[in-house]
């Protein structure tokens, strides 16, 4: 092969060098690194990385295989693999590169997210596609493990949206009963007032059921301490309910009274 | 994780005070009540919210 540099002829030292260090970039990379050739798109060769990375014994094994061996029968969107292959395919050798996120699958075993860079290059006067994979399973985790995380503050917000509009609520009726019992025996009757506490012990009942009990599985309690805050909180709604029977019971009597 | 903690934390100090304030307007009652009928009934309710007082802490303790 004649290659010229600058009007003059690359030494062959010149040229093992180059290869030297290509091959050491090659080999050293994290990412698999491979080779397209056609007419298949079949592989060609593959580094260190790509063996690793799709789990074959060899560079041997890896060139025996193409890439519909190392994908899902479908990636995510629902396309076969085979026919979106040939479409990326297509797309970096018209554009002459190709940018995208692609599911992979390691020899006989799991799959794997990754992204995939293709090059369209010229080798030996022909055509081939330079092919650069990186697994980013862990980028998705953390990316998951955030979507998580906004889904969490979302709902906790919701909660406390949700919690603040019961306590709202709650702090209003106490405040009525309150503007109320310095004026208790002139403005209005104990039937009345009673009736007032009794609103208020429907209002702590609701709130400690679907505002406290309702929601206690959405904290990051252990499940005894949850088991033993629900029985608290039971024991609560329980009183509460009994006092809204004591407190009926005294509106009667009241009213009673008065006929 | 230790956010929800502190809300849950918020929540019952929030219970408390309602427990209080409940307590408080019973006491309220007792001052101006004189059937002995509802006297001893507003009583037992003041009790429980005493009571619940007492809950309303060892719910938080719980969280803490």
């Amino acid at each position: 092969m004649l290659i010229r540099k600058q009007n003059h002829q690359i030494t062959a030292a010149e040229i093992k060098a180059s290869e030297k260090r290509s091959r050491i970039l090659l080999e050293g990379s994290l990412d698999a690194v491979m080779v397209l050739e056609p007419p298949n798109w079949s592989f060609a060769s593959g580094n260190p990385a790509t063996i690793r990375m799709f789990g074959v014994k060899d560079e041997k094994q890896f060139i025996s295989l193409g890439p519909g061996d190392l994908s899902p029968k479908y990636q995510p969107d629902g396309q076969l693999s085979t026919e979106k292959a040939k479409k990326m395919i297509e797309k970096a050798f018209e554009e002459g590169s190709n940018y995208f996120e692609w599911v992979h699958k390691k020899y006989k075993g799991n799959e794997f997210p990754a992204v995939v860079s293709l090059t369209k290059m010229i080798l030996d006067g022909r055509d081939i596609l330079q092919a650069t994979v990186r697994d980013i399973t862990e980028q998705k985790k953390a990316e998951q493990a955030l979507k998580e995380k906004i889904n969490d503050l979302e709902r906790l917000n919701k909660l406390m949206v949700g919690r603040e509009l019961k306590m709202v609520e709650l702090k209003e009726r106490i405040k009525q009963l309150e503007a109320g019992k310095s004026v208790v025996a002139s403005k209005s009757s104990w039937a009345q007032k009673f009736q007032e506490a009794v609103d208020l012990e429907e209002s702590v009942i609701k709130s400690l059921g679907s505002n406290y009990l309702g929601q206690i599985e959405d904290f990051n309690l252990g499940i005894l301490r949850k088991r033993k805050i629900k029985k608290l909180l039971r024991l609560l709604i329980n009183d509460s309910t009994k006092h809204e029977d004591k407190l009926k019971e005294l509106i009667s009597y009241e009213n009673g009274k008065r006929r | 994780m230790a956010k929800d903690d502190k809300v849950l934390i918020k929540m019952f100090k929030d219970l408390y005070c309602l427990e209080k304030q409940a307590k408080e307007i019973y006491d309220e009652y007792l001052r101006i009540l004189k059937d002995k009928k509802e006297i001893e009934i507003i009583s037992s309710i003041r009790d429980d919210e005493i009571r619940h007082m007492e809950i309303t802490k060892e719910l938080q303790r719980l969280v803490e």
